[in-house]
């Protein structure tokens, strides 16, 4: 508790729901990072040509939809994280809510 | 590059990396469904993000199941290729069906349209869709099998009544090879076995196989080697007794609307040589899968040898026309089948798939052809004793030159653990046959020239600078075994060419002609063969002489054909050949002598360089020349001498073989002129080379 803009009050509590928006935010950044690589990766290998025909044509059109989708709904998720971290203080009351929230989740054994 | 409207291209190398990718994908949008999920939990900020995540996941592995199935389409259109595939064009159809039931439904669909009631046997357009929805469908495995699988044999044998006995004989011709496509894709996704082909009849029998039905399909398709084995059986009538091979029906519940005589006229324009429905079509027909399955061929060519060899035979002039067997495997009609089978058993392809198989093939083919003595089998036989000569030859000639006496069960080791004189016997009856004569020379100078260039560079630099001198050049073996080569070759061609002569002596007037052509084809190889160049050896000789031209010059030959010259010719190669028996137990024995006296007669290092620069000195001590490296192939006995070869195990022989022909072993033995009898020009007793007279006495070279 020693950092810029600590409180000094004895009542003062970290917020522990903004700790937790913090690291879904950082979950948020790092999967979409991975997602994008593994997309790039398939369109990479796509583009090769050793698949061609009006089936494929389909399956690139769905491709390039399905990535658009889950690139997006994770940004979508990382901005509403943004969104909520610009309205949270560091610091709350001992008696909020929020110095009682349980805090990050804890990683998930996934990537 | 985009490709044509209605057509798919498929590269199964890289369909499966994207498949790969889409798996890697589906993990990572699994893993990050699960992972975000939980800080949407934590968080509770309101969002489908795990939900589309989800469907991300659901996504790839609804495709990934999609893809497997393109690329079993891929490579079902090329099942013979292994490692990477090249791009496998597909008719756009397979992508009517997004999976495999969907597909296997699809084909099941179009066996019970054929299988329902047609009493007036009228419908044509049945079976002219049913080879339009096959043809699209040829390259679909899944599509295939639910077809066959619902059809099954009997109804199988029925419909090709129908189909080869199509009036129209291109309507016929193209069922024909639709169905031989698909049907030998179905045999390799399904075992046939004795139960599916004893239903394989028109009559509703469990017990009896229509094979003429299946002659005119196995030219279409690459069919399982376990079926084709099984269907060899039968031919061949070693089967377990459980079918019989009742060729064609015909009558009640056979073809009945035209019989079997009416599906035998039909369809069979272009087919020149008869009856494309007979036994012997069939018979011919399967010969000739069997050859092309380099699986196969070997093992079963081995199983049946003394058969195809005896059938050839039984065709010669020597058996009186009326006492030659006619029909089943012996049939006159199957020899040119026969003979590609022994050539395809024997061949490069047979080698590569199944080198175990293809060598006992070859080993027993010459142990057979050995054990017969000179026998009467078609020239095309010989011609195909040629090839297997061919694909074989640093086996064959590994017997010659080797140092050791053959090991028979040593099937892997270099000459099939043969002898030299089994070896010529096969030759002898190969160059009889004349058409292989040149190929087989061009062999012999190939194989010598090869022998000769190895021992140049094992011993570079032996003889420069500084080097002492040795009673024999450390390449005097290497250049006697290349003699070896050329004068076992030589001594195969005249014997085979006295033989010949003696023939035309003692034949009638028209065997006279053969003989008379044979002479001058292997008097012509004689003068072409050039040891010192296989480019002119091929240039002199006929080159591409076939079993064809052969013939050609028997029949447009004048019932005077002198042989005089051609004899004259032959009879100079015969005083020319120097054979020399027994060299090699004389050279162990002499190698043995200069071992035990290596106290009193040191032997001298030799230095040799090595390719990639440095050098490489050898003293002859088998241990510190590095030819004895531990227990298993220590190959010497009481007193560090060599001990007895035939107690040696596989290892030891190495060992020693390696030994006996290393160069200090040979440089240093001072016998070996004697031994060898026809010494290498630079090696002659009492002569030793300038820089050899110039080194100081006893000075060893450094190194």
């Amino acid at each position: 508790m020693t950092g810029p803009g600590a409180p000094t009050g004895e009542a003062a509590r970290p917020n522990r729901h903004r700790e937790a928006v913090e690291a879904a935010l950082a979950a948020a950044t790092d999967g979409r990072v991975r997602l994008a690589d593994a997309f790039h990766r398939l369109f990479a290998v796509a583009d090769e040509g050793g698949w061609q025909g009006r089936a494929a044509s389909d399956w690139r059109r769905q491709a390039e939809q399905a990535r658009t989708a889950t690139l997006g709904t994770v940004d979508a998720f990382a901005d509403a994280c943004r969104r909520s971290l610009a309205g949270q203080p560091e610091w709350v009351p001992a008696d909020d809510p929020r110095a009682r929230h349980p805090g990050p989740a804890l990683p998930a054994g996934g990537r | 590059m985009p490709a044509p409207a209605n057509r798919v291209v498929v590269d199964p190398h890289s369909l499966r990396r994207l498949i790969t990718a889409m798996a890697d994908l589906r993990e990572t949008a699994q893993a990050q469904a699960r992972l975000l999920s939980a800080h949407v939990d934590a968080t509770r900020i309101a969002g489908d993000t795990p939900a589309r995540l989800r469907a991300a996941h659901a996504w790839a592995d609804q495709d990934i199941t999609m893809l497997r199935r393109r690329l079993a389409l891929a490579e079902a259109a090329d099942p013979g290729t292994t490692g990477p595939l090249p791009p496998a064009a597909l008719r756009g159809v397979p992508d009517l069906y997004d999976t495999a039931e969907q597909a296997r439904a699809a084909g099941r669909s179009l066996a019970d349209r054929l299988l329902r009631p047609d009493p007036d046997r009228r419908d044509r357009s049945r079976l002219a869709d049913l080879a339009a929805a096959l043809s699209g469908r040829a390259a679909d495995p899944d599509f295939v099998t639910g077809f066959y699988d619902r059809l099954g044999p009997s109804a199988l044998a029925g419909l090709l009544h129908q189909v080869l006995g199509a009036r129209e004989p291109g309507a016929a011709r193209h069922g024909e090879e639709i169905i031989g496509r698909t049907l030998a894709s179905y045999s390799r996704l399904r075992r046939l076995d004795a139960s599916w082909l004893g239903r394989f009849n028109s009559r509703r029998r469990d017990d009896q196989v229509e094979t003429s039905l299946l002659g005119p399909l196995l030219r279409h398709g690459r069919f399982a080697s376990a079926l084709l084995a099984r269907l060899g059986e039968l031919l061949f009538g070693t089967g377990d007794g459980s079918l019989r091979d009742v060729g064609l029906q015909a009558g009640p519940g056979g073809p009945a609307a035209r019989g079997a005589a009416g599906i035998r006229g039909a369809g069979g324009a272009g087919d020149a040589g008869g009856d494309r429905l007979s036994r012997e079509a069939f018979g011919s027909a399967l010969l000739r899968a069997i050859a092309a399955d380099p699986e196969l061929a070997p093992t079963f060519s081995t199983r049946h040898l003394p058969q195809l060899l005896h059938a050839s035979r039984a065709q010669s002039a020597d058996v009186p026309a009326g006492l030659r067997p006619a029909g089943g495997w012996r049939a006159p009609e199957l020899e040119t089948a026969r003979t590609e089978l022994v050539a395809a058993a024997g061949g490069a392809e047979a080698r590569l798939a199944r080198p175990g198989a293809a060598r006992q093939f070859v080993a027993q083919l010459v142990d057979v052809v050995a054990g017969a003595g000179p026998s009467e089998v078609s020239p095309r036989m010989r011609a195909a004793y040629g090839e297997v000569l061919h694909a074989w030859r640093d086996d064959l000639y590994a017997a010659v030159v080797s140092p050791l006496p053959p090991d028979p069960a040593a099937l892997d080791a270099p000459g099939l653990g043969r002898e030299p004189r089994q070896w010529a016997a096969l030759l002898r009856e190969s160059l009889r046959g004349g058409a292989s004569a040149p190929l087989l020379a061009a062999d012999a100078v190939a194989v010598g020239a090869g022998i000769d260039q190895r021992a140049w560079e094992q011993t570079r630099g032996y003889n420069g600078p500084g080097a002492a001198h040795y009673p024999a050049s450390p390449r005097a073996l290497a250049y006697h075994q290349a003699n070896e080569v050329t004068t076992f070759f030589g001594t195969a061609l005249s014997e085979t060419a006295e033989r010949v002569l003696r023939e035309h002596a003692t034949r009638q007037e028209e065997h006279r002609l053969r003989t008379a052509v044979m002479i001058d084809i292997l008097a012509e190889v004689a003068k072409s063969i050039d040891f010192t160049s296989v480019v002119r050896t091929l240039t002199n000789a006929a080159r591409g002489l076939t079993v064809e031209i052969v013939e050609d010059r028997v029949r447009r030959a004048t019932a005077h054909l002198p042989t005089a010259g051609s004899q004259a010719v032959l009879a100079d190669l015969r005083a020319g050949l120097r054979a020399i028996p027994g060299w090699q137990s004389r050279y162990r024995a002499s190698v043995a002598d200069m071992w035990r006296h290596r106290d009193g007669d040191p032997l001298r290092p030799v230095v040799v360089q090595l390719p990639g620069g440095g050098t490489r000195h050898y003293t002859g001590d088998p241990r510190a020349d590095g030819f004895v490296t531990g227990p298993a192939n220590d190959f010497t006995g009481p007193g560090g001498e060599p001990m007895d070869v035939a107690r040696m195990n596989r290892e030891q022989r190495t060992a020693y073989a390696a030994w006996l022909a290393s160069p200090a072993i040979v440089a240093n033995n001072d016998r070996l002129p004697a031994v060898l009898t026809a010494p290498p020009a630079d090696v002659v007793p009492g002569w030793a080379p300038g820089w050899a007279r110039s080194a100081p006495a006893g000075k060893v070279p450094p190194g």
